[in-house]
């Protein structure tokens, strides 16, 4: 089984993000940059998969600017085999949407064969949660999304358990097949010096964008990304009969 | 945990026990008849733990070859900590392959087999490639064989890779053994380290 799995250069989850003056979107110039943490979770199963000998190959995937090659770097590191970096330019990066990526995958997929396409259940700056759907949905392959947990199904299946609202849903899944991960599949390994010394020379390949023929045409426009509102400062009260009269005063307790 | 970034020397590829170093140290222990009594480069030494081995189980000559000086310090740091005498073990620090003269007149001095082994040293396909030229020539002028311990990284197995060495060769697979779980955790992606001949 080769696995391919779409990895995102994101805003780090730590940063505290800050709106553009011109609330066009968020400041991303001088900020840390790393793994959308669900790609991270992602990339995680699929070198578990080829730890347990039910996958041959791992490859990451990202659709970005120059800088996403620090991103495959990283996955190498993690365990990822091989890298493939669709490039576009750091202007076309920004007005990437699921839809681009999706096509992209595509557009890879014809060239080279993969059982499983495996991303995070969304990235934590758009939070679209669409690049799997809309690739199963353009592959016709299935899908399985949000897993939890990802065992052997049998020969040419995969039994995926899903968080869903209700509990967990177990499906089999026929390879090949589109998944992503929910944050509970697993804890992400860190890249470490062994790791980085030997996978500085795995293979990253660049790719173009224009020599998968897929135009980056937006398909939505933001009209407006704004702060959310600032909460209130509250107040302290002496004793619980303090508290009671100021329930009453606010209108939050009837006489 | 202390990062990457804070290690103080380069690239210490000596400091880890490398799977397929470990799978190459492991051959040897359980091959003495053949490597007992014969000359050994051990070629990008690294920690020295199949240059220790070939001692252990009686080689003739031993030439520890590294091109980082520290890996042939810690070598010897190793040698001593195992207990094991370094009389027969010499330490060479020239990149072999712009040396043929120094493998052929090491080889020269042994009318027995003679022996090239390689722990991990194939992750870097540009790299590889010319590491196979070499070994190629060391076949052919002292008839040596070759031995490379391995998890199946990319330049050993990937068709792409394989596919653009122009020196050719077969890969006989010799022996392979499972990685204990700590050495899987620390290298991702193997469960596995190999040993095969290669035969140019």
């Amino acid at each position: 089984m080769r696995i391919l799995v779409g990895v995102k250069r994101v805003v780090d989850y730590a940063v505290k993000v800050r709106v553009k003056p011109d609330k066009s979107g968020v400041v991303t110039e001088g900020v840390q940059h790393s793994m959308n943490p669900f790609d991270e979770i992602a990339l995680e199963e699929a070198v578990k998969l080829k730890e347990k000998k039910l996958a041959t190959e791992v490859v990451a995937f990202s659709l970005g600017g120059p800088k996403s090659a620090e991103i495959l770097r990283t996955a190498l590191a993690k365990g990822a085999d091989k890298a493939v970096h669709v490039q576009v330019s750091e202007a076309e990066a920004a007005k990437v949407e699921p839809l681009h990526v999706a096509q992209a995958l595509q557009k890879l997929l014809e060239k080279d064969k993969f059982d499983l396409v495996f991303v995070g259940k969304q990235a934590i700056d758009d939070d679209a949660s669409q690049t799997a759907p809309l690739l199963a949905g353009l592959l016709d392959w299935p899908q399985a999304l949000y897993a939890s947990k990802v065992e052997e199904g049998g020969a040419g299946f995969l039994k995926v358990t899903r968080e869903i609202d209700g509990g967990l849903d177990t499906v089999k899944v026929k390879l090949p097949a589109v998944l992503s991960a929910d944050l509970r599949l697993n804890e992400p390994r860190y890249a470490t010096l062994p790791n980085i010394m030997k996978a500085k020379k795995k293979p990253l390949q660049n790719i173009p964008i224009k020599d998968l023929g897929v135009e980056i045409k937006s398909q939505t426009s933001i009209l407006e990304v704004s702060e959310p509102p600032q909460r209130e400062a509250g107040g302290f009260v002496e004793d619980v009969p303090a508290l009671v009269n100021k329930l009453k005063e606010k209108g939050f307790v009837k006489n | 945990m202390s990062t990457p970034e804070a290690c103080p020397m380069a690239d210490p590829y000596w400091a880890f026990y490398w799977p397929g170093g470990q799978a190459m140290t492991r051959f040897i222990l359980d091959h003495r008849k053949t490597f007992g009594g014969k000359h050994v480069i051990d070629f990008g030494a690294g920690c020295g733990s199949a240059s220790i081995a070939a001692s252990l189980v009686g080689a003739s000559r031993v030439l520890v070859n590294d091109i980082d000086q520290y890996a042939l310090l810690a070598t010897l740091l190793n040698f001593r900590l195992n207990g094991v005498s370094v009389n027969n073990v010499s330490f060479s620090q020239e990149n072999l392959l712009e040396k043929d003269l120094v493998v052929k007149n090491f080889f020269a001095e042994s009318d027995e087999e003679k022996f090239i082994i390689l722990g991990d040293m194939f992750y870097d396909s540009d790299f590889a490639a010319s590491l196979f030229a070499f070994l190629k020539r060391s076949q052919k002028s002292s008839g040596t064989r070759v031995f490379v311990g391995d998890p199946d990284r990319h330049p050993l197995t990937e068709k792409r890779s394989l596919e653009s060495y122009r020196t050719k060769f077969e890969k006989r697979l010799v022996a392979e053994y499972s990685l204990p779980g700590y050495v899987i955790r620390e290298h991702y992606g193997f469960n596995t380290a190999k040993v095969f001949e290669l035969v140019f």
